[in-house]
């Protein structure tokens, strides 16, 4: 058996888009005549992803991220391309597949507005064929993990959004599968919800060896969540590798940022690329490829007034703008 | 079967939580009944008064009609009762976008909609039905018959069918074109047809309503069978019903195969 959960290759979807201008007059003429146009929203995509691996799934809006999600769902049909998820190919054995993967779209709810969430984790047993006694320990440890004791007796419509996306969480996982797939789980939610919401993945990573993958805007996620990332720009695939290489992507470049014991001015760093300058400290971004960093470091301290000096990486967010910009 | 058994308990399960639903907005759901049961007083009046104020139905007594009107709301009753939510759930998933949803249940997308259509408003057409029913049941002699019986749990049956198809057929338009407000109206006109009994029609209007979309099912042949005078046409109404739930489901998988979802 393969070592990998997921194989992708030569993903392909295209979509019919239509054209439409502004305006009245063209509204009305579009009744007659319309253009059109093939968009490729995934375009030759290959992945692979290893059983008990948390994924980093990223992107600009627009991407071809949540289309690449929907194929590997078996929501959408490929225009193009195979797709292997623990042996099945998801839009051919949807049924069967489902039952191994759980989905958490952040922006959608699949809990009854008007009822507590006990009744929608009470049809998802039925639907799943969860047995009895395996659902209330499940459902115990779920809730003990997300400090819900109480909330899942009370209306989902009198639920802060925190609240919702934990048991929404609950939803996805109650049938305890073995692939989860996660669309901005923390989106909108608080310091101290969104660090729940991190610890319960990463236990359940832990515990159940369940694999995740997680599309997300937040940074925090994949620095605290990801062993690997895979950035889709244009819907192809532009960076995918472990969380550590985004750090040194840059590997020529490197952060300085130094405090001044008095105040210098700007000119005394002339020659360097300064990011920040605030007369008692300053940020400086150096190229290390003429030059060592020894040399920059022993420069500034030689011909300025330094009482401390940290040197770093370029910032994963850097990074992450560079590769979505390039 | 092990998939049509799991549906039939989460078919259950859909009632349950709906039930449970309108028992939290108790008022709405009491007043709601009232009027149902109200409004659909109205029909078998407005029959009576065209009845009696011009020559009638041939071949229709006035008791006859009063049996008539009563079926058809009893009809009405067991179709929103079983089926009555299935439009408005689909409607607002396909619009809002959340029709993936059903397509992440470890269930066919189609037999998920057709168990989320239990809508307990449709109980005032039932409770008026009954009434309508018995009232009707005084003044004329009904054949309840073993076999009549049986025939009338088919045609109920095929009835439902019926219906599953139309809910399917218009399930599958929506998936595709997103918005379609009229066609939903066109439908509603079309199935009034079965409003009234099928042989005061033409020939060609006729035939259709027994073979090609047979609504005789729903109201005229259980009414024509407690009447001891349903003709052998019933099959292939009934059979009709077989193939066009069988299509509905063909046309179905094709428009799914080419569902493009909402953004992202």
């Amino acid at each position: 058996m393969s070592e990998y959960m997921i194989e992708i290759q030569g993903l392909r979807k295209t979509f019919k888009k239509l054209n439409k201008k502004a305006g009245f007059f063209s509204a009305f003429g579009a009744l007659f005549s319309r253009t059109s146009e093939l968009v490729h929203s995934v375009d030759g995509i290959d992945l692979r992803v290893r059983k008990g691996e948390i994924r980093g799934l990223i992107g600009p809006n627009g991407a071809g991220k949540s289309t690449t999600i929907k194929i590997m769902s078996g929501i959408l049909h490929p225009t193009e391309g195979t797709v292997s998820i623990m042996g099945y190919t998801p839009w051919l054995h949807r049924e069967k597949y489902i039952r191994n993967l759980g989905v958490l779209f952040g922006q959608k709810s699949q809990l009854w507005w008007d009822l507590p969430p006990i009744d929608t984790f009470e049809l998802n047993r039925e639907m799943y064929r969860i047995p009895t006694d395996r659902f209330k320990r499940r459902l115990d440890r779920f809730v003990e993990l997300l400090q819900i004791e109480r909330v899942i007796y009370q209306p989902v419509r009198t639920l802060s959004l925190g609240e919702r996306m934990k048991c929404e969480l609950v939803c996805a996982l109650l049938h305890e599968p073995s692939l989860i797939f996660l669309d901005e789980p923390t989106i909108g939610l608080d310091i101290v919800s969104k660090e729940t919401i991190r610890q319960f993945i990463k236990q359940t990573n832990k515990e159940l060896q369940t694999t995740f993958i997680i599309t997300t805007h937040d940074l925090a996620d994949l620095e605290n969540l990801c062993d690997n990332v895979t950035i889709i720009n244009k819907g192809s695939i532009v960076f995918d590798d472990a969380m550590g290489k985004l750090s040194t992507f840059f590997r020529n470049r490197k952060i300085i940022e130094v405090k001044f014991a008095e105040p210098v001015g700007e000119a005394l760093l002339d020659g360097y690329d300064v990011i920040e300058f605030g007369g008692l400290n300053a940020r400086i971004e150096v190229n290390v490829e003429d030059k060592d960093i020894k040399h920059h470091v022993y420069d500034i301290l030689g011909r300025l007034p330094v009482v401390d000096i940290n040197i770093t990486n370029i910032p994963i967010e850097e990074v992450i703008k560079h590769i979505y910009t390039s | 079967m092990s998939t049509l058994t799991g549906l039939l308990r989460l078919y259950v399960w859909h009632m349950k939580l709906s039930v449970s639903r309108a028992m939290i907005y108790r008022f709405d759901f009491v007043t709601g009944l009232l009027v149902s049961v109200l409004v659909s007083g109205i029909g078998p009046f407005v029959q009576y008064l065209f009845f009696t104020q011009t020559r009638g139905y041939p071949g229709w007594t006035l008791s006859e009609i009063l049996l008539f009107q009563g079926l058809l709301l009893l009809w009405f009753g067991i179709r929103d009762l079983l089926f009555g939510d299935i439009r408005g759930t689909v409607m607002n998933l396909v619009w809002k976008g959340d029709f993936d949803r059903l397509l992440l249940k470890p269930y066919p997308p189609i037999g998920v909609i057709l168990c989320s259509g239990f809508n307990l408003g449709g109980i005032g057409s039932l409770l008026a039905g009954i009434l309508v029913l018995s009232l009707a049941a005084r003044r004329v002699e009904l054949h309840l018959s073993p076999g009549t019986l049986l025939m009338l749990l088919i045609v109920t049956l095929c009835g439902l069918l019926l219906y599953m198809a139309i809910s399917v057929l218009f399930s599958s338009i929506l998936i595709m074109l997103v918005q379609m407000g009229r066609i939903g109206e066109m439908f509603d006109r079309i199935m009034d047809f079965a409003n009234y009994p099928v042989n005061i029609f033409p020939l060609f209007l006729r035939t259709a309503l027994i073979v090609g979309l047979p609504f005789a099912v729903w109201t005229y042949y259980p009414a024509q069978l407690l009447l001891n005078r349903a003709d052998h046409r019933i099959w292939f109404a009934a059979a009709s019903c077989l193939v066009l739930f069988w299509l509905s489901l063909k046309l179905w998988n094709r428009c799914l195969r080419n569902y493009t979802s909402a953004g992202g």
